[in-house]
């Protein structure tokens, strides 16, 4: 089953520098039996300045990828933290051609992969055509879409495909074999598993149910496998980085933010960021 | 699915109308929200060439305003809790709030089968501003005795506005979607005061209380007996 899996993902996936940046990414932490630690920022939060600043705390402090957050006014997948970030960066009016320029000024010093992650509708009212080149010429690596099921998926992933920049989809305890393998037959750079059938920040995921789950989505796909939702401890990413590609963390970054504004906040995400990928790094190694 | 649910009246006007009059109404009028009420009504009847049918949306304080609930006839498509549909919405694709005096029409967006029914020219849409909606229920409580609901005056509005321009005899349905018991807080504040000199102040005071009740809006304009059904993620 799984070469004939790997063949489909092989010839689904656009070739480009920029969907290469991830497969490189995750061909090195394969190669050192490391899972990839990947933090979650809001761009705008509390603004774009200290998003650029954050974005370069998190590669100095052992990110792999990054997602950046693309803020919107109904997040529908996120829970009471990432709202609230949401809501700040929009009252600053954080938008689209600002968030790239801050993804360009950090793709000046850093290769570690951006993946932007958002909701459909400022993606679609920016246009697909335009989103597409305008993230490639940022240095925008891929593109999650949470309200964004295959099904739609043709509004934007043919303009991205196009650009090389690779359309991630999720997968949830919730998905049957049958809607696994939709999924899979568009998902690009890696699949990101949802390990709860909940908000963003809700309550921790079982680590052993994930990792069933996630063995089984191994040999589905020959893309890698990461993991979010509900991670927030040092302990909790290290068990999921012994199951999974990639380990993402993005509400605990974020309710760090909020309870530190002013000049230490990066400082902050900094140190945290610093023991979470200590922790994923080191999980299979202990 | 909950369309179908809502048909039962649009199956039921049916029923009534060939008892009643012994032929179809000419126009069906239902307010819109969400929407159900009016699609469960339009539905049974859109092969009916015959039969017009006008949905009514939320002209708040006006269009021109900016604070109102008119995704159909002043918005702009876009994609929001799971649809593509006529939304309220930024250039940036941030999702706007709503405005109107109805909790059940105070909602950004609308269900993406009116907005086919809108771009096929099936249904007309138009909109009813807050103190066209207070009138209205003021009219319909005084000469029937009938106390609509603050979304389903919307509806008697537009049927007001559009009966003296018809022939005599057309016959038009006007679903009554909910009860104006539960309007009565926002009815007293509003109507208490309509002729003292405090009207304006007031006016905008319960505006404001209203407006902060109810960030989120209600998903369907016929949820009006429960009319916290579905608030939106942002709360």
């Amino acid at each position: 089953m799984r070469p004939v899996e790997r063949d489909v993902a092989t010839r689904a996936a656009p070739s480009s520098a920029a969907v290469d940046r991830i497969a490189t990414t995750f061909a090195r932490l394969r190669a050192g039996n490391r899972a990839g630690f990947v933090p979650f920022i809001m761009a705008g939060d509390p603004d774009l300045d200290v998003t650029l600043d954050l974005l370069r705390a998190a590669a100095a402090a052992g990110a792999d990828l990054i997602e950046l957050g693309v803020p919107f006014s109904d997040p529908m997948a996120d829970g009471p933290v990432n709202q609230r970030s949401a809501e700040r960066a929009l009252a600053g009016g954080t938008a689209m051609p600002a968030i790239l320029e801050v993804v360009a000024r950090f793709r000046a010093t850093s290769e570690v992969p951006i993946i932007l992650f958002g909701y459909a509708n400022p993606f679609v009212q920016y246009g697909p055509e335009r989103l597409a080149r305008d993230a490639r010429a940022s240095g925008v690596d891929g593109l999650l879409c949470i309200d964004m099921p295959p099904e739609e998926a043709d509004e934007v992933q043919p303009a991205l495909d196009a650009a090389g920049i690779a359309m991630v989809f999720l997968l949830a305890p919730t998905s049957d074999a049958a809607r696994r393998a939709r999924v899979l037959a568009r998902a690009r750079g890696f699949v990101y598993y949802v390990s709860i059938t909940g908000v963003t920040g809700a309550a921790a995921p079982d680590v052993a149910e994930v990792g069933t789950m996630v063995r089984m989505v191994r040999h589905e796909t020959a893309l890698p496998v990461g993991v979010g939702f509900g991670i927030r401890t040092p302990e909790h990413a290290a068990a999921t980085a012994r199951i999974a590609d990639a380990v993402v963390v993005g509400s605990a970054v974020m309710q760090l933010v909020e309870t530190h504004g002013g000049d230490d906040v990066v400082a902050a995400v900094g140190a945290f960021l610093g023991r979470m990928a200590e922790a994923v790094h080191g999980a299979r190694h202990a | 699915m909950m369309r179908d649910f809502q048909t039962v009246i649009g199956h039921e006007t049916r029923q009534q109308a060939r008892r009643a009059i012994g032929r179809l109404p000419d126009y069906l009028v239902a307010c819109v929200g969400g929407g159900s009420n009016a699609i469960g009504l339009f539905h049974p009847f859109l092969r009916d060439r015959g039969v017009r049918m006008i949905g009514v949306e939320a002209a708040g304080h006006g269009l021109e305003s900016g604070a109102h609930g008119a995704s159909l006839t002043a918005g702009t498509v876009g994609v929001f809790q799971g649809s593509k549909s006529y939304v309220l919405e930024s250039e940036t694709g941030q999702i706007r709030v709503a405005h109107s005096i109805s909790a059940g029409l105070d909602y950004p967006g609308v269900g993406p089968e009116h907005s086919y029914l809108r771009d096929t020219g099936r249904v007309s849409y138009e909109a009813v501003t807050d103190d066209e909606a207070l009138a209205a229920l003021r009219t319909l409580a005084e000469r029937e005795g009938i106390i609509a609901a603050l979304e389903s005056a919307h509806a008697v509005a537009a049927a007001i506005r559009l009966a003296p321009t018809l022939p005599r005899r057309t016959v038009i349905v006007v679903n009554l979607s909910g009860r104006g018991d539960k309007d009565m807080g926002t009815l007293a504040a509003h109507m208490a005061n309509e002729d003292s000199a405090a009207a304006g102040v007031a006016r905008k005071a319960a505006g404001a209380a209203a407006a902060g009740a109810s960030p989120g809006a209600t998903a369907a304009g016929a949820a009006v007996d429960a009319p916290v059904a579905a608030t939106r993620a942002r709360s």
